[in-house]
C-alpha cells in the first residue's frame, strides 16, 4: 500500500518533464492515415485499372466487328471511296486513334492516326470475304482519357489525405488539451483545495476510467479527513438544536393550553364539573351564555336547584349518573337567569378514583330548544298529512313508493304494505298514452312541479281521476332528493261536469230548435214539391230525372243539419289532441247557421289553420255557446256575426303580465256581435254560473261559465269587451302546438270495383232502406237477401255460415240488434266482413264497431255510393 | 453616203446581234458516269464522240455546254428532277420518263466479255446461269437480263451489282481478279477502259446480246425547254451525218457510224 508520504516522494522524483503526449499521438496517427491513404489508393487504380482494360477489350471487339462486316463488300467491289468513307467514319469515334486499311493485295486504301503514347497490344486483322481474303485494317485505341483521369484521381487523393491529417492534428491537440491536460489541471487545483481545507473533491469535474483508479484513492483520502471534520461540526450542532428544540416545546405548550381554554368557553355547549352534592366546582364560559347569566359574575352564587323548571330533573340527573356512570342525552327543561325557559339535553359522567369513589361529575349541557320546536313542527305536519283528505304519495327520485298516507289507501284500496317499495304504475288505467307519462316524467325530472288530471285504476279496477300535482324536493345541493304527489280523487266531480255540459249542450240544440225546425220544413218542403213534380212529370223522364236530382240535393242538405246536430249533441270522453280549430269552427257554423234568422249575418274571417291541444268537443261547444249568445243578442234588431281565428304573437311583456300568461303563439278566436251589449254591471256577472238575463226557460245561465271553464282546461284565457249598444266581442285565446311533420304515405289506394258477384246479407227493419239499398246492389251485380230483424238473420247465417260474403247491418232493431247479429257471425265465421249502420251517433261510432266486431261503421242516411265504395273496398281484401 | 450609212448600220447591228448572243448564251448542262467512248473523262483530249457531237451542235445554235461525271444512278436522278439538263448515253428503258430527241448516238448490242483463260462463252441466255455475272447498278441491259438480275440480285454466285464511281474498271479488276466470271456491258466501251487499264490481253469475247438499244441523250422532263434541245439536237445530227462531220468525230474515236 502506498502510503502519503511515499506517494509525495514518488511525485516529485518523476517530476513533471518528460515528451509531448500530444506529439507522439499526433506522429503515430499521421504515419497510420498515411498508410492507409497509399494502399487505399493502390487499391483504388489496381481495381480501375482492370476495370478499364476489361471495359476496354471488349469496346475494341466490338469495333472490329463493326469494320470485318462493313468492309467486306467494299473491298470486295475494290470500291475504294466506300472504304474511306467507312475508315473516317470510324476516326469520329473519339476513342480510335490509329486505323489502317489495305486491299486483299496490300495496297494501303486507308491510313488515318497516330498511335497513342500507352498503345495497348494490336493486331493486324484479316478481312474475308466469299472464302477469300479481301483486305486488312489495323486498329488502335487510346488510353490517353483513362491516364487524365487516373491522374486527376491521384491529385484529389492527396489532397484529400493532407485535409485529414491537419484535421487529425487539430483534434489530438483538442482532445488532449480538453480530455486529459484540463482534468488534471483541475484535479491540481482540488489536490490543493483538500490541502486548504475544501473537501469537495468528489463533486469535482468528471473523471475518465483511466485515471480514476489514482483518483479514487484520493478521494477517499479527502472523505475521510472531511468526515473527521463533520462529525465535529454535527455534535456541536446537535446539542444547539436540543435547546432550541426545548424552547419550542415550552412555547407549544403554552399555546396549546392557550387554545384549549379558548374552544372550551367558545364551544356552544355548556360544560360543568360538579360534586356529588351538587355544588359547582368548575364550569366554562359558555356556560354562563346558557343560563343567561353575566360574565363577570360568578356561577357559583348561584343555587343550582333555581335553574331548573323542575328541582327534580336536576336530582334525577344526578342520581342517575351516579347510579349508572354515565348519562346521555338527558333532556329537561331549565330555567335561565332572566326567567326564560329553554331545553337543555344533559350528558354527565361520573369520575371515579382508583378503588371506585366518585370524586366528581364532568357534564355539558346542549341547547335544544330550536331542535323540539322543529321536532314538534314536524309532529304537526305529519298530522295534517296522515289526516288530509288528499292523497299523499312520496317516492325516491327512481318512483319507488316510500309513503302513501290513509286517504290514498282509502281512495284507491291499496294498502301502504301493498304499494311501499312499489312504483306508482300500480295504478296505470292503460287510458293515458305513454307520451302522457313521458311528458309528466321530463316535467318533474327538471325539477319543476307537474299538474293534471290521472286517470288512474283502483284495487277493485274502477277507474279513479286524480287531479295531481307532483312536486320534486330538492337536496341542499338542488339534487332531487324525492317526488311528492298530492292527489284530490276528482271521479264525481268530473261526471258531474260532464252532464252539466252535456245538458248545457242540449239547452243550447233547445233555443235552436226553432231555426233548425225551420230549416228542415224548408228541405221537406223541397223534397215534397219535386216528389209531386215527379208524379206530374212520370211520363216525361227528362223533367222527373232533373226533380230526382233537386229531391237528392235536398236530402243530402237534410243528411248534412242532421250530422252537425250529431256532432254538436255527441256525448264522447274528455280527450285532449292536436286539433285544428279551423275545421271545428267551420262545423260549427254551418248548425248555426241553418239555426239562426236571416237577418243575422254570418261573417268568416278564419285565416289561420294553427293547431292547439284540446278536446274536439270543448270546442264546438264553446263555438255553439258564444254564437247562440250573439244570436240572441241581435235576435230583435238583426245584425252581424263575425267569427275570426288567427295566430297572435304574445310577447309583450306588459300584457302578458296583465294577463299572466307566458310569452308565446296563440290562437285567437273572435267570436263578435252587434247585439244590444251588455253594461259593466252585467258584465261582472256574465261569467257566474246560472246568471242569465234571458226569460225563464230560455236559458241556463252556465253558457258563460262553461266557457270559462273550457278555456282555464286548456291553459288558456279569455277577454270580452261590451258597452250598451256596441255589441259584445269575446276573444279566446288558445297556445299554440307545433304541428309535426307525418311522412307522407305513397298514394297507391285503388278505387275499388263497385261491382260485384258477391252474396250479401242486408238486415235492417226499416222497409224502405231494405228495398232501396237492395234494388241498388243488385243493379250492381250483388246477389242480395234480405231480413227484417236480426232473429232471422241469425238462424239462416247459422245454417250456412259460408252462404254470405258479407253482411250489412243495422245496430237498432227489434227482438235482436246488430250487436246481437254481429256476435253470432263472429262465433261462426272470424273473416265475413261486416258493416254496421246506425242513425244514433252516441250509440255507435267506429271504436265501438271495432270492439264488437264490425269491420265498419257507417252513418245513416247511408249514401249507396258510399256503401258500395265500403263493399267493394271490404270484398276487395278477400277476393 | 447613203450606201454607207446603210453599210455602217448593218454593221453595227450585225455586232450588236452577235455580242447581245453571246451574252446571253444558254448553257445545257449534261451529265453522266464515264464510259468512254461514248463519253469520257470530261475537259480531257478525248471527251467522247457524244460530248463532242452535242457540243458541235448546241455551239452551232449558240449554246454552250458543260460536262461532268457522276455516278450512273445519281446522274439520272439529278436530270430527272431538272438540276441538268441531259443524261448522256440514256436508252428509253433506262429513263423512259425522258425527253428523247428523234435521232440516236449509237445503236447499241450488250457484249460479254471473259477472263482470257476462261472457256465460258454466250449463246443463248440460259447460259449466264453458269457464271457469276458483275453488272453495274441502274445500267439498261435488255429487259430480259434486267429481269434476271433482279431476280438473282442477292446471290452473288449469279449477280454482283457494282455501284459508286468507275464501276467498269471496277468490274475489270474483279473480272482479272477471279471475283467475277464475266461482265457485260457495250463492247467498245470494254475494249477502250480495258486498253486504258492495260487489260486488253487478259480478257476476251465471250458472245453478243442479239437486242439492239439505241444510245441517246435524254432530256430532262422537268425542264420547259427540253423538246427544243431535242429537235436541236436531232436536226444538228443529220446536218453533221449530211455534211461528213460526224464521220470525222467518230473517226477520232476508232469508231464507223451505225446508219
Amino acid at each position: 500500500m502506498i502510503t502519503m508520504k511515499s506517494f509525495r516522494e514518488q511525485y516529485h522524483t518523476k517530476g513533471n518533464k518528460g515528451p509531448s503526449l500530444a506529439k507522439n499521438m499526433t506522429m503515430i496517427i499521421v504515419l497510420s492515415v498515411v498508410l492507409i491513404s497509399g494502399a487505399s489508393l493502390s487499391a483504388f487504380f489496381f481495381t480501375t485499372s482492370r476495370n478499364y482494360q476489361n471495359h476496354n477489350e471488349q469496346k475494341k471487339a466490338q469495333y472490329v466487328a463493326f469494320l470485318t462486316s462493313s468492309l467486306q463488300l467494299p473491298l470486295w467491289n475494290f470500291d475504294s471511296m466506300a472504304v474511306k468513307k467507312i475508315g473516317q467514319t470510324m476516326m469520329e469515334v473519339q476513342r480510335i486513334s490509329f486505323l489502317s486499311i489495305k486491299d486483299g493485295k496490300g495496297k494501303q486504301i486507308f491510313l488515318e492516326g497516330t498511335p497513342g503514347m500507352y498503345l495497348n497490344s494490336s493486331q493486324i486483322h484479316d478481312i474475308s470475304f466469299r472464302g477469300r481474303v479481301v483486305g486488312t485494317f489495323e486498329l488502335y485505341l487510346s488510353d490517353d482519357g483513362f491516364f487524365r483521369q487516373q491522374k486527376q484521381w491521384i491529385i484529389t487523393g492527396l489532397l484529400n489525405t493532407l485535409m485529414v491529417i491537419i484535421g487529425i492534428i487539430l483534434a489530438v491537440a483538442f482532445c488532449v488539451n480538453r480530455f486529459l491536460q484540463k482534468p488534471l489541471s483541475d484535479f491540481s487545483v482540488q489536490i490543493r483545495a483538500i490541502a486548504e481545507g475544501n473537501y469537495d473533491f468528489n463533486r469535482a469535474t468528471d473523471v475518465y476510467s483511466e485515471l480514476k483508479g489514482v483518483f479514487d484513492n484520493i478521494q477517499k483520502m479527502s472523505v475521510k479527513i472531511e468526515n473527521r471534520q463533520n462529525e465535529l461540526i454535527k455534535s456541536n450542532k446537535k446539542l444547539e438544536e436540543e435547546i432550541d428544540e426545548h424552547r419550542k416545546t415550552e412555547q407549544l405548550l403554552r399555546e396549546s393550553e392557550q387554545k384549549y381554554r379558548s374552544m372550551n368557553d367558545n364551544i356552544p355547549v355548556g360544560f360543568f364539573r360538579i360534586n356529588v352534592d351538587g355544588t359547582i366546582i368548575e364550569y366554562n364560559r359558555f356556560l354562563l351564555n346558557l343560563l343567561n347569566i353575566p360574565a363577570d359574575k360568578d356561577i357559583r352564587q348561584y343555587n343550582g336547584e333555581d335553574f331548573y323548571m323542575n328541582p327534580v330533573d336536576r336530582q334525577e340527573m344526578i342520581r342517575k349518573t351516579i347510579q349508572g356512570k354515565e348519562i346521555n342525552g338527558f333532556e329537561c327543561q331549565i330555567k335561565k337567569g332572566d326567567g326564560q325557559l329553554a331545553w337543555v339535553s344533559i350528558s354527565a359522567r361520573a369520575v371515579e378514583d382508583k378503588i371506585g369513589n366518585i370524586l366528581y361529575i364532568d357534564g355539558a349541557f346542549e341547547d335544544i330548544t330550536e331542535k323540539k320546536a322543529r321536532e314538534e313542527k314536524l309532529l304537526q305536519f305529519a298530522k295534517v298529512i296522515e289526516q288530509a283528505d288528499e292523497e299523499v304519495l312520496i317516492t325516491s327520485p327512481k318512483g319507488i313508493i316510500q309513503y302513501v298516507n290513509p286517504s290514498f289507501e282509502l281512495n284507491t284500496g291499496y294498502s301502504s304494505v301493498e304499494v311501499i317499495g312499489g312504483t306508482p304504475a300500480v295504478l296505470k288505467s292503460g287510458l293515458h298514452e305513454r307520451s302522457y307519462y313521458k311528458a309528466l316524467w321530463g316535467t318533474i325530472l327538471k325539477n319543476n312541479t307537474w299538474k293534471g288530471v290521472l286517470k288512474n285504476k283502483k284495487k277493485d279496477g274502477s277507474i279513479i281521476l286524480h287531479d295531481t300535482t307532483i312536486t320534486p324536493i330538492t337536496d341542499s345541493k338542488n339534487n332531487i332528493s324525492a317526488f311528492v304527489s298530492i292527489r284530490r280523487d276528482i271521479t264525481q266531480q268530473k261526471d258531474i261536469e260532464n252532464q252539466l255540459y252535456q245538458s248545457q249542450k242540449m239547452q243550447a240544440i233547445g233555443t235552436l230548435a226553432g231555426g233548425i225546425a225551420h230549416d228542415f220544413n224548408n228541405i221537406l218542403s223541397g223534397i215534397f214539391g219535386y216528389s209531386q213534380m215527379v208524379q206530374i212529370n212520370i211520363k216525361n223522364p227528362e223533367k222527373a230525372l232533373d226533380c230526382l236530382s233537386n229531391i237528392v240535393d235536398a236530402s243530402r242538405r237534410a243528411t248534412d243539419l242532421v250530422q252537425q246536430i250529431l256532432t254538436f249533441s255527441r256525448q264522447t270522453e274528455y280527450k285532449k289532441l292536436p286539433l285544428c280549430v279551423y275545421l271545428e269552427i267551420n262545423e260549427a257554423l254551418k248548425l248555426i247557421r241553418s239555426s239562426i234568422p236571416v237577418n243575422i249575418k254570418i261573417q268568416n274571417k278564419l285565416n289561420s289553420r294553427s293547431l292547439i291541444s284540446a278536446d274536439p268537443t270543448k270546442i264546438h261547444q264553446v263555438v255553439m255557446n258564444l254564437c247562440t249568445n250573439a244570436y240572441h243578442a241581435m235576435e230583435k234588431s238583426g245584425g252581424t256575426l263575425t267569427v275570426s281565428l288567427e295566430d297572435v304573437n304574445l310577447s309583450e311583456a306588459k300584457w302578458i303580465k296583465n294577463k299572466k300568461m307566458t310569452p308565446g303563439k296563440y290562437l285567437a278566436m273572435t267570436i263578435k256581435d252587434t247585439g244590444c251589449g251588455m253594461d259593466a254591471e252585467t258584465l261582472k256577472k256574465a261569467f257566474e254560473p246560472y246568471f242569465t238575463t234571458k226569460k225563464v226557460g230560455h236559458g241556463t245561465g252556465l253558457g258563460l261559465s262553461i266557457v270559462q271553464a273550457v278555456v282555464d282546461e286548456h291553459e288558456g284565457f279569455l277577454d270580452v269587451t261590451s258597452a250598451i249598444g256596441a255589441g259584445t266581442e269575446f276573444s279566446l285565446y288558445f297556445p299554440i302546438v307545433e304541428r309535426q311533420s307525418r311522412k307522407i304515405k305513397p298514394y297507391n289506394e285503388q278505387k275499388p270495383n263497385l261491382n260485384g258477384s258477391e252474396t250479401i246479407m242486408l238486415v235492417d227493419d226499416e222497409k224502405a232502406i231494405r228495398e232501396s239499398c237492395k234494388d241498388f246492389l243488385e243493379r250492381h251485380g250483388y246477389k242480395v237477401m234480405v231480413f227484417s230483424d236480426g232473429l232471422d238473420a241469425i238462424e239462416t247465417f247459422k245454417a250456412d255460415p259460408k252462404r254470405f260474403d258479407l253482411v250489412v247491418t243495422d245496430m237498432t232493431m227489434p227482438e235482436k240488434s246488430g250487436s246481437d247479429l254481429i256476435a253470432v257471425i263472429r262465433s261462426l265465421n272470424k273473416t265475413v266482413p261486416v258493416i254496421i249502420c246506425s242513425g244514433f251517433s252516441n250509440l255507435m261510432d267506429e271504436t265501438i264497431a271495432h270492439k264488437i266486431g264490425a269491420n265498419r261503421y257507417m252513418m245513416k242516411p247511408l249514401q249507396t255510393i258510399d256503401l258500395l265504395t265500403e263493399i267493394g273496398t271490404l270484398l276487395e281484401k278477400n277476393r | 453616203m447613203y450606201k454607207l450609212i446603210r453599210k455602217i448600220s448593218f454593221i453595227v447591228f450585225l455586232t450588236m446581234t452577235v455580242l447581245s448572243t453571246i451574252s446571253k448564251a444558254e448553257t445545257i448542262s449534261l451529265v453522266a458516269d464515264e464510259w468512254p467512248p461514248f463519253n469520257g473523262v470530261p475537259n480531257s483530249e478525248n471527251e467522247g464522240f457524244i460530248v463532242d457531237v452535242a457540243r458541235t451542235v448546241f455551239e452551232k445554235n449558240g449554246m454552250r455546254v458543260t460536262y461532268e461525271t457522276i455516278s450512273w444512278k445519281r446522274a439520272v436522278e439529278m436530270v430527272r428532277e431538272g438540276h441538268r439538263n441531259g443524261l448522256i448515253g440514256a436508252s428509253r428503258t433506262d429513263a423512259p420518263d425522258f425527253v428523247f430527241p428523234s435521232e440516236e448516238f449509237s445503236r447499241n448490242y450488250i457484249a460479254f466479255y471473259v477472263r482470257a483463260d476462261s472457256q465460258w462463252r454466250y449463246r443463248d441466255q440460259s447460259d449466264i446461269e453458269a457464271v457469276s455475272l458483275g453488272v453495274i447498278a441502274g445500267y439498261d441491259y435488255r429487259q430480259w437480263l434486267l429481269d434476271y438480275i433482279k431476280i438473282n440480285q442477292d446471290n452473288l454466285d449469279k449477280v454482283q451489282i457494282i455501284t459508286g464511281q468507275n464501276p467498269l474498271q471496277r468490274n475489270l479488276m474483279k473480272l482479272i481478279d477471279g471475283r467475277i466470271d464475266a461482265i457485260v456491258d457495250n463492247e467498245a466501251v470494254i475494249i477502250n477502259v480495258a486498253r486504258k487499264m492495260g487489260l486488253t490481253n487478259q480478257i476476251t469475247l465471250a458472245g453478243y446480246g442479239t437486242e439492239p438499244s439505241d444510245i441517246y441523250i435524254a432530256f430532262s422532263p422537268k425542264h420547259p425547254k427540253s423538246k427544243d434541245y431535242a429537235e436541236i439536237l436531232s436536226q444538228g445530227i443529220k446536218k453533221l451525218r449530211s455534211s461528213g462531220e460526224l464521220e470525222k468525230i467518230l473517226t477520232k474515236y476508232g469508231i464507223n457510224d451505225w446508219k
